[in-house]
């Protein structure tokens, strides 16, 4: 049985300004879900609100049916957050061994960083940081992967070789993205939601977007 | 372990101040300093996990990310830190 992850009436404000309003997001295990939307229109927000950090005023969640009170208990849900999260003193073997990663799957997929491993976060480029912490959270033990903006920092041969690997991973588990680099998250998804008025949307044309004004042109 | 991970993360601001209670309290000529000291202990942890709160979010990602929730973890940073710091006290006072 494949696991299934609903979130929907999920309102989340700042200062009385509505960020997020009753939005409603489903990812199955065996897809990619693109998250699209423009500067400040609340998708991070929304992945965190599921995610479980910070306050939301009301939100549902459910994995398989079952009502859960937030996305990081019991291994359902982890997240990539925009930016670095591994403590900067701790070395990355540490922190893979932390999330009980065999270590096999990072030698398969990225032999060439083993280097990397024996040194602490903040010895790494902000680039290797990136790719290492998306390695970690695509294959530590959780239903679903939040992955925001998991492209910023990342060259153009690596950002290839992180969509390879997550077309491998989502066989494992549902992947939620999103990024700016908005050609890479439509080419990997399989299905796509804007925000767009606090709300999602689901695309099924990239021309749509051009309505929510997300882009100009294709 | 884990615990242990996350207690590093104010583990040195934690110990400073712990180490200048317990020399404190080498001289303390009653139980009553003693109560001072652990209340100075219980304040000054609250301005720590406060700094964590404001300034380090990307630790509270990491460890939620363990199955962690941001409680937890600033529950089991004091109790691991006032755990120790009671436990040294107790014995420095004693053998004072």
């Amino acid at each position: 049985m494949k696991n299934i992850l609903e979130a929907d009436s999920i309102i989340v404000s700042f200062d009385q300004r509505v960020v997020v309003s009753n939005a409603y997001i489903r990812c199955d295990q065996g897809e990619i879900v693109g998250l699209l939307g423009r500067n400040g229109s609340g998708k991070s927000t929304l992945l965190k609100a599921i995610f479980g950090i910070g306050a939301s005023e009301n939100k549902s969640i459910r994995v398989n049916g079952s009502w859960v009170a937030n996305g990081y208990s019991a291994s359902n849900v982890n997240m990539l957050p925009q930016f670095n999260m591994i403590p900067s003193n701790m070395t990355i073997r540490t922190a893979i061994r932390l999330f009980d990663i065999d270590m096999g799957k990072i030698k398969t997929v990225a032999d060439d960083k083993l280097f990397l491993l024996d040194q602490r976060a903040n010895e790494l480029s902000g680039g290797e940081l990136r790719f290492i912490e998306l390695l970690i959270v695509l294959f530590s033990k959780s239903r679903f992967s939040f992955l925001d903006e998991p492209f910023s920092g990342l060259s153009p041969v690596m950002t290839e070789r992180a969509l390879e690997i997550m077309n491998d991973v989502k066989n494992e588990k549902g992947l939620l993205i999103t990024d700016h680099m908005y050609k890479y998250v439509t080419e990997c998804s399989d299905r796509l939601y804007c925000m767009y008025s606090g709300r999602t949307v689901e695309v099924n044309d990239t021309s749509e977007l051009i309505r929510y004004g997300y882009i100009n042109h294709e | 372990m884990k615990f242990l991970h996350a207690y590093r993360t104010i583990a040195l601001p934690a110990n400073i101040v712990s180490v200048i209670a317990w020399i404190a309290a080498k001289d303390a000529e009653s139980s009553s300093e003693i109560f001072t000291l652990f209340w100075m202990k219980v304040f000054t942890e609250i301005v720590l996990i406060g700094f964590i709160h404001l300034f380090n979010k990307h630790v509270i990602f990491f460890y939620m990310n363990l199955g962690i929730g941001e409680r937890q973890l600033y529950k089991s940073i004091v109790a691991i830190d006032l755990a120790i710091f009671v436990v040294v006290i107790a014995i420095v006072y004693w053998i004072a």
